[in-house]
């Protein structure tokens, strides 16, 4: 299946026919996604449904057994270093260099991306006075919260000004405060045509800020779509996206598991 | 206190213990804990028969007899002081190596256990996981003792071993409540300095442990501890010994009172370990602040020197995490060590070139193995933050230049240090000098790219409290090829000096020899670079899973 935003425009994220196996298990099979640059993405499903494995494919850091990928027209695979350049990621969890200082590992990714001095100097000043870091900058990354830990991450990813953001989970641990940041930026930066691709469990956030959803389930892409085309492909016009996700994913009888788990 | 939580939880750190040292052992007996078990009764028994059997041996040669029964003396008196020295260093040196990451994440925090039963149930895992060494040194003095028929002694000695061996264990459970409780303020006061500070303290550990394992040191430590322990009646570690020495000299009396004293001062290390735990229950993660300036980024010297961006992000990234992650101090202590044990251990009738292959052994070695080392654990250490690298647009070759260059440039600051030892302690000629200046030079130049080759090849990246960064067959593979490759440089300047005993070196041989040992330094290290390349691009394709 293959899921189209906006018709005609520049394509920012081309996955086609992708599968990938683990060993015995199959974490991704078969599946396509195109997304139109200035669009915002989001991909939902269950733990161990495909998500990361999916969003680490398109970053190029994961190879595909079959099928291919492309960032605005690059091949992920045959050119990684130029397709890394135009992506911003923010891992599950993300590891970060934790004897470096917050500023340090900040300053760390702005060199890797090519910086120039005065840029990154502005940048990293400006990103952590927006997320309440200044005054922690200088200490090591070890002694953070992980809010923290995931503020710095997401800094490093808006840092170069990527055409293409992909995160995953990007906003667990944030205060309330830092996800509207996120959350805010990623529209703005949707307005001037970077596009961004990111799973999430919650699905208040996937509703309110998402262009599309696809929705996977064991390595599949079980349905796709804006949020209209996702309640009529359920038949559940009016109803929330959890509701379509509940019942798309089979997960939606719950009831007996927590009277079970109650007793 | 509950005697069974104490056990279960002594078992689950000695598991603990056990798969952060032996992870890659594949035989799976020996990732448990019947193993260290095991090993302690097979060194018991192996160590009482090789004395039994030597005992009579060595007693039949001339002064033998007098002199085993020194020993013996020696071993059944010193053996608990001993103990409670090795299971505190040993403590302090686990200690050191433990990823920072994992002194702060102890679930067993969260447990319903008491301070007592925790404390005991850590002090029973430390004491069970260091058994070996305790059993070895029963084993050869029940033989000894059996021999020269002082089984009483022996069976004194065993119990002020166990006294030690818990001691030490109390002593190393002080140590890590008040580090604990200390190492927040200390770093976040101390910045800097504080990191400097932790860096030189466990080089300096580890070095004093390496030095208490070599046999000179151990002969002089000993005969001090037999001639002074006598006056060392106010030091309470010494109290287990002093009390055998006293039974042994018939004074009943005082080996009784020291006898108690032992046990109470022990008694008193647990009440004292148990309260600073109470106190001191969940370890709060270090707060270290680096520096106050506020952020002002520069090209730094580098970029000056027409190294790319990412390359000196990569250099001053590795750079720091070499010298604030506690782990690595183990690493950065190597050519110390080795320095420090072969100079202990050296002895000469006098002569130049006997000096000189002296130095070369000791020169050649200290800088091929911290070269090789520090180039081979550059990719591994990266960890789980691999995926920084991994997701940055760094191209092979820019990693590799990154970390052959950092590599490169510790290597020759270590080189300039021993290079001046080796010049202050024996100075050679300014032609030897030469040549010792460019084998350093060559040997450091291609052990790096050595090392870089077999890190790319088998990288370990998996956490765990005792990361090793390198597999273990990398680890073996990168050994020998690390000899071969050090063994081909310096063998110039080793037929040199080995020769030149025998048959008078000419005028011009040293610079050939020089010329020789820099073309094959400059060999190995091409070829090795370009493997190096090469595995990157491969490792750099996909992340490890």
């Amino acid at each position: 299946m293959a899921l189209q935003l906006g018709g005609a425009g520049l394509r920012a994220l081309s996955i086609n026919s992708v599968s990938k196996s683990f060993g015995p298990v199959r974490a991704v099979q078969n599946v396509s996604v195109e997304i139109e640059a200035g669009k915002i993405q989001g991909i939902l499903g269950p733990n161990g449904s495909g998500k990361s494995t999916a969003l680490k494919m398109a970053l190029g850091i994961l190879k595909p057994d079959s099928g291919s990928i492309k960032v605005y027209g690059v091949d992920v695979q045959q050119s990684p270093i130029e397709a890394k350049r135009m992506i911003g990621y923010v891992p599950e969890s993300p590891r970060l260099y934790e004897f470096l200082t917050g500023v340090e590992y900040l300053d760390f990714i702005g060199d890797v991306h090519g910086l120039d001095v005065e840029t990154k100097k502005s940048r990293i000043t400006e990103f952590l006075e927006a997320f309440e870091l200044e005054g922690r900058e200088n200490e090591m990354i070890s002694g953070y919260s992980q809010g923290m830990k995931q503020k710095i991450a997401i800094i490093a990813a808006f840092l170069h000004r990527p055409k293409l953001l992909v995160f995953d989970e990007p906003l667990n641990g944030l205060d309330p405060k830092s996800a509207r940041i996120v959350k805010d930026l990623i529209h703005k930066l949707a307005r001037d045509g970077v596009t961004t691709i990111f799973s999430t469990h919650i699905l208040e956030i996937a509703e309110a800020i998402c262009d599309a959803i696809t929705i996977m389930y064991e390595g599949r892409i079980l349905a796709e779509g804006t949020m209209q085309e996702l309640r009529s492909q359920a038949g559940m016009p009016g109803s929330t996206l959890e509701d379509v996700f509940m019942k798309v994913t089979g997960t939606n009888d719950v009831r007996s598991i927590v009277e079970a788990l109650a007793r | 206190m509950n005697l069974r939580i104490v056990y279960r939880l002594a078992m689950v750190l000695v598991i603990s213990q056990v798969r952060a040292t032996r992870s890659r052992v594949r035989l799976k007996s020996l990732r448990r804990p019947i193993a260290i078990f095991a090993a302690s009764l097979t060194a018991f028994v192996l160590a009482f028969i090789v004395f039994w059997k030597i005992a009579p041996a060595i007693s039949s040669v001339g002064e033998g007899g007098v002199a085993l029964e020194d020993l013996t003396r020696q071993g059944l008196i010193g053996l608990p002081s001993f103990v409670i020295f090795f299971t505190i260093l040993s403590g302090l040196l686990w200690e050191l190596s433990y990823s920072t990451q994992f002194s702060s994440t102890e679930i067993i925090n969260a447990l319903p256990l008491s301070a007592s039963e925790y404390v005991l149930g850590s002090s029973l895992s430390v004491a069970y996981s260091y058994s070996v060494i305790p059993a070895t040194g029963l084993g050869a003095t029940l033989a000894l003792g059996m021999y020269f028929q002082r089984i009483d002694l022996w069976m004194m000695t065993a119990v002020f071993t166990f006294v030690g061996t818990f001691l030490g264990a109390f002593v190393i459970e002080i140590v890590r409540a008040v580090m604990s409780r200390t190492s927040s303020a200390f770093y976040r006061r101390g910045g800097r300095l504080a990191i400097a500070i932790r860096l030189v303290g466990a080089v300096l550990i580890l070095l004093v442990f390496q030095l208490a394992f070599n046999y000179r040191v151990m002969y002089i430590l000993l005969q001090s501890l037999m001639t002074g322990i006598t006056v060392a009646w106010f030091i309470p570690v010494a109290w287990p010994s002093l009390a055998i020495m006293e039974s042994y000299q018939a004074n009943y009396v005082s080996a009784f009172a020291l006898a108690i004293s032992s046990i109470a001062f022990m008694g008193i290390m647990f009440w004292v370990s148990v309260k600073l735990r109470e106190r001191y229950w969940v370890p709060i993660p270090a707060s270290i602040r680096i520096s106050t300036a506020p952020y002002s980024p520069g090209i730094g010297l580098l970029g000056r020197l027409g190294f790319s961006s990412a390359e000196s992000a990569i250099f001053k990234k590795d750079f720091r995490s070499l010298t604030r992650r506690r782990e690595m101090a183990r690493l950065l202590a190597i050519p110390a060590i080795i320095l420090v044990s072969m100079l202990a251990s050296f002895t000469s009738s006098g002569g130049e070139l006997e000096f000189m292959a002296f130095s070369l052994v000791s020169f050649s070695l200290a800088v091929a193995i911290f070269s090789l080392v520090i180039s081979m654990i550059s990719i591994g250490q990266e960890a789980s933050a691999i995926w920084n690298i991994y997701s940055s647009p760094i191209a092979p070759k820019e990693l590799v230049r990154a970390k052959l260059t950092l590599g490169l440039l510790i290597s020759l600051g270590v080189l300039l240090v021993i290079f001046l030892v080796v010049g202050f302690l024996f100075r050679p000629s300014f032609e030897v000098l030469i040549l010792f200046f460019f084998l350093g030079l060559s040997l450091a130049t291609a052990e790096t790219s050595v090392g870089l080759m077999i890190g790319s090849k088998f990288p370990d990246f998996s956490e765990i409290p005792r990361s090793r960064f390198v597999t273990f067959s990398g680890g073996f593979v990168g050994t020998v090829v690390g000899l071969i490759v050090g063994g081909i440089v310096s063998a110039p300047a080793f037929i040199y000096a080995f020769l030149g005993q025998i048959f008078p070196p000419s005028e011009y041989s040293l610079g050939v020899v020089t010329v020789l040992t820099i073309l094959l330094g400059v060999a190995f290290s091409l070829i090795a670079h370009k493997l190096s390349v090469r595995k990157i691009s491969e490792l750099l394709k996909e992340l490890p899973t």
